[in-house]
């Protein structure tokens, strides 16, 4: 065989590889650009989604990355989630990789992109089944200052606090950072803030590093067929999610058994970040 | 040499339309979808769903298992 030939099927094959590699089990939506952050905090987020069991606390690491015109707030475990389902192309490899990643799948599935400019924002998620959502909003949060400080990574914080989604929320924002956002949907103070939390303790964001950001880490969102929505209907739909999720159970060919620990689960979810 | 490339290409094209025998038949539209066990961080069996997306695959797993209190 000949140097061309050899040249020539050496192309086929990586072709071959190459269009191979594309044919994922699932689409994964493309991330669209949007805009360089300049900075990067990363918050630890805990939650008690089960009024009635303090003890259960799910903890996640989600990122603010705030740019001259925008800010996201995601969970990074989301891209990791989108990459490692774009390399299994069959039943199989999925099957395989739910096995060995059965314990990393803990992750939020919402991203909040503000409008800095604007104080506005969208809100992206999914509801099961059913599809992507997104709704704009311009939440009017009206600040209370307080006179109390505290000290968060080494900045002096303020204590302000609002009324959002039926719940009391305090935050400590630092001057000394002159950014007018913050986790979650929360921004219009005049600082960073480096911590919310609800007024019963259910939810708390605190910062636990301030970066900058790496290559590739930008602003984006998913391209995707969004439903979309207002904060009400999509309230609602998620709420009612959990009265017919029996329903989306047997739908998905889950037996008796899944059904009625996806009904007795659900009940649990009983105390949503935004109750109203 | 073309006898070479035909077969490479037939290959290929084989090899791709296996990848598409385990999901359930559906319209060129429609989303593929497979039946997976659905396995909980603490390793045990949740059940057995049919997932046709990445995110009904990750809020099954969330809904059917326990959180890991990590």
């Amino acid at each position: 065989m000949n140097h061309n030939k050899l040249k020539f099927i050496l192309f086929i094959l990586f072709v071959s590889s190459s269009y191979m590699g594309f044919s994922q089990i699932f689409p994964i939506p493309k991330d669209i650009f949007i805009e360089k952050p300049q900075l990067k905090i990363i918050y630890q987020y805990h939650y008690q989604l089960d009024s009635t069991n303090p003890d259960k606390i799910s903890k996640r690491t989600l990122w603010l990355l705030i740019g001259d015109n925008y800010s996201s707030f995601e969970d990074p475990k989301k891209k990791w989630y989108k990459d490692e389902m774009r390399k299994i192309n069959s039943q199989q490899q999925l099957q395989d990789w739910i096995f060995k990643n059965a314990g990393m799948t803990n992750f939020e599935y919402f991203t909040i992109i503000k409008n800095r400019k604007l104080k506005s924002l969208t809100y992206y998620n999914y509801i099961l089944m059913s599809g992507h959502y997104k709704y704009e909003e311009t939440p009017h949060l009206i600040w209370k200052l307080e006179s109390d400080t505290a000290n968060i990574l080494g900045y002096t914080v303020q204590h302000a606090w609002t009324y959002y989604g039926g719940r009391i929320w305090h935050a400590w924002f630092t001057p000394a950072i002159p950014i007018s956002d913050g986790p979650y949907k929360f921004m219009g103070l005049p600082g960073l803030i480096l911590k919310a939390e609800d007024s019963k303790h259910y939810y708390t964001f605190e910062a636990i590093a301030i970066e900058q950001p790496a290559e590739g880490e930008d602003i984006t969102y998913e391209e995707n067929q969004y439903i979309e929505t207002t904060r009400e209907k999509f309230l609602e739909a998620n709420r009612n999610l959990r009265l017919d999720i029996i329903n989306k159970a047997q739908e998905a060919g889950l037996n008796a058994g899944a059904q009625q620990t996806a009904a007795q689960n659900m009940r649990l979810r009983n105390n949503p970040i935004e109750l109203k | 040499m073309r006898t070479i490339a035909k077969f490479l290409l037939i290959t290929l094209f084989s090899i791709v339309g296996i990848g598409q025998l385990n999901r359930i038949n559906a319209a060129p539209e429609e989303p593929p979808c497979v039946t997976v066990a659905i396995v909980c961080p603490d390793g045990h069996l949740a059940g057995y769903a049919v997932i046709c997306n990445m995110e009904d695959l990750y809020t099954w797993t969330e809904i059917l298992c326990e959180e890991n209190p990590n």
